[in-house]
């Protein structure tokens, strides 16, 4: 094979790269599983994750067991499916969008997401089954997806302008929906304030069923998305070309659309808002694997889950029960794509 | 014409109630240079984008290779016929080398991924287009020049023996000019057929072996191109005047407004 030295290096700094945030990721869930009121020694946490794992002799009466196995660990791997489907949504969403602001967060996706979750709440449905929630955030992400793609794509071509202003005013809209919700339920005390404490994002309280549920849409959504990601490489070019090259543009979209939607959803679903990690994610990755979704979306994915980890961290140390997940990424996220808008605004002027 | 590889009959493109192209009835031979001429709003870009079916026509046939076109499969298409776009924005740092790659996607199933021949195919065109050089640079940073010839080189990777130009020439320099047309004429010595939009009527004049001439959505001039350049052709599809002067090194044309 006839290849230049600087291609070889470029995939030698991807492997560096995904490595690098795998390993940072394998550190933050150990640091995570530490983490709480009770001190438990971590060759004792092993101990109870190979014990349950394997069902050998299941000491249920230990405290610690409880703690560990239905407490901390289910928290730590909903942080990090989480943050895996925020920062894939992310990824992909700048890809059909052809713009790298967009973002669950930004165009309104994850407050449409938040809406439809907040409502089976208030309806009463979600107490029927766990699966309702996600059900609902799912559908209203998708549907918030298709509106914004057809208001802010004229003729095949998307304007980052339309996008951005369309997204104000969705999640102006969202928003406000949101809280006349939050309004209308301030009558049972107790459900508001769940409702207000679950907006700001939060992994309190996860169960191994909740793992479960964003395992799975993760799972599905990578693997479905990853079907599409060379379609997506070049959709993210133009629309027109992708049909050149034989791209069926339609079908490949809608099928990415809905997988982002379904990140999305099933990420606010099961934690909440949690804000900019589709934005930052994928924005950083770039930088150090390339353009290639083939790479970009698990490698994005992987860097959310490191923020969402060390960020549920952070907040479990310094917090002391007032900070939120959702709070703290979006006091960190907020400067950051204010970065962005500074850096490109020469560009804003002409579009 | 039985040897013509794009035959159009009777294609028709409107949108809403605004009819692009009207009743179009065209052939072009296989392995020549085919350069397409109008004013601004004739609707050549539509034509280019309804033969290789980026845009659906309302009514009318197009044969590439004798057969019709909407029977093709959308990747098999791909294969015989590629659009060369004008320069669009980009706002990913994508490198020249994967962007070239993107024309071996007709030829690629879902999940495989480039072989050791698609790279061959690709570092053939990035030699032949003269891009080998930058192939390593980022695509949104690549003067006007350079990334059409950036985009000619992914035309050719998927070796379709059609290959589409929109306007290939319009925003480059004199120089980067002649090196598209010098290449083009290298293309069809490899056999390739060539179709492009062109304003400068002048290159046009040279370089290609036939022009069709649009005039409001219509065919007005389909033939040999010296012959295209008779005073009442330009008046009437251009509203100019035009004359010939000739020097030492040719003829070349002069347009004014009365």
């Amino acid at each position: 094979m006839k290849n230049s030295r600087f291609w070889q290096y470029e995939r030698l700094q991807t492997v560096i790269a995904l490595l690098v945030v795998l390993t940072v990721l394998v550190f933050g869930v150990v640091l995570s599983v530490t983490i709480g009121p009770w001190e438990i020694s971590l060759a004792k946490i092993g101990h109870i994750a190979v014990e349950m794992l394997f069902g050998a002799s299941a000491t249920n009466n230990d405290p610690s067991t409880a703690i560990i196995w239905y407490g901390r660990i289910p928290r730590t791997l909903t942080g990090v499916l989480v943050g895996f489907s925020l920062g894939c949504a992310g990824a992909i969403m700048q890809g059909i969008f052809k713009n790298p602001m967009a973002s669950p967060g930004i165009i309104g996706t994850s407050s449409g997401a938040a809406l439809g979750a907040v409502l089976a709440i208030y309806l009463g449905l979600a107490s029927g089954s766990i699966y309702v929630v996600p059900l609902f955030s799912v559908a209203m992400a998708f549907l918030s997806l298709l509106v914004v793609l057809g208001i802010a794509t004229t003729g095949g071509l998307t304007s980052r302008y339309t996008l951005l202003l369309g997204g104000i005013a969705f999640n102006a809209i969202f928003t406000a929906m949101t809280s006349v919700v939050i309004i209308l339920s301030t009558e049972q005390f107790d459900m508001a304030r769940k409702v207000v404490s679950w907006l700001m994002g939060d992994l309190n309280n996860r169960s191994w069923e909740h793992v479960l549920i964003i395992a799975v849409i993760a799972l599905v959504a990578l693997l479905g998305s990853l079907l599409f990601a060379r379609d997506l490489n070049i959709i993210m070019v133009s629309e027109e070309q992708a049909r050149n090259f034989g791209v069926n543009v339609g079908l490949s979209r809608n099928f990415l659309l809905f997988f982002s939607a379904l990140l999305t959803g099933g990420a606010i679903a099961v934690a909440g808002g949690i804000g900019f990690v589709g934005l930052i994610a994928p924005h950083m990755m770039r930088s150090f694997v390339g353009s290639d979704n083939r790479i970009l979306l698990p490698a994005s994915g992987l860097l959310g889950s490191v923020m969402v980890v060390y960020a549920d961290c952070l907040v479990r140390i310094v917090g002391s029960g007032g900070l939120r997940i959702g709070v703290l990424t979006a006091l960190l996220g907020g400067p950051f794509f204010l970065y962005l808008i500074i850096r490109d605004r020469k560009k804003f002027i002409y579009f | 014409m039985d040897d013509s590889i794009v035959q159009i009959r009777n294609l028709c493109y409107s949108i809403g109630s605004k009819q692009i192209l009207d009743n179009i009835n065209a052939d072009f031979a296989t392995g020549q240079i085919h350069g397409i001429v109008g004013p601004n709003g004739a609707g050549k870009s539509t034509l280019m984008r309804t033969i290789c079916r980026i845009w659906q026509a309302n009514s009318g046939t197009v044969y590439i290779a004798g057969r019709d076109q909407r029977q093709i499969s959308r990747r098999e298409l791909s294969q015989l016929i590629t659009l060369v776009p004008q320069e669009s924005r980009i706002d990913f740092s994508i490198r020249v080398f994967d962007f070239v790659s993107m024309g071996r996607h007709p030829h690629l199933h879902r999940l495989q991924w480039l072989q050791n021949h698609d790279i061959e195919i690709i570092e053939q065109a990035l030699l032949v287009t003269d891009t080998e050089r930058f192939r390593d640079r980022y695509i949104n940073q690549l003067s006007g020049g350079e990334s059409q010839l950036v985009s000619i080189a992914r035309a050719l990777v998927t070796e379709a023996p059609i290959i589409l130009l929109d306007e290939p020439t319009s925003a480059l320099d004199i120089q980067h000019k002649l090196q598209i047309m010098k290449l083009l004429a290298l293309l069809k010595k490899q056999g390739k057929t060539i179709l492009m939009n062109i304003h400068d009527l002048d290159l046009a004049r040279r370089h290609c072996d036939t022009l069709t001439m649009l005039r409001q959505g219509q065919l007005y001039y389909q033939g040999c191109a010296e012959q295209a350049f008779r005073s009442e052709h330009i008046r009437e599809v251009f509203n100019v005047e035009i004359e010939e002067s000739t020097t030492a090194h040719g003829t070349s044309l002069l347009f004014y407004t009365q």
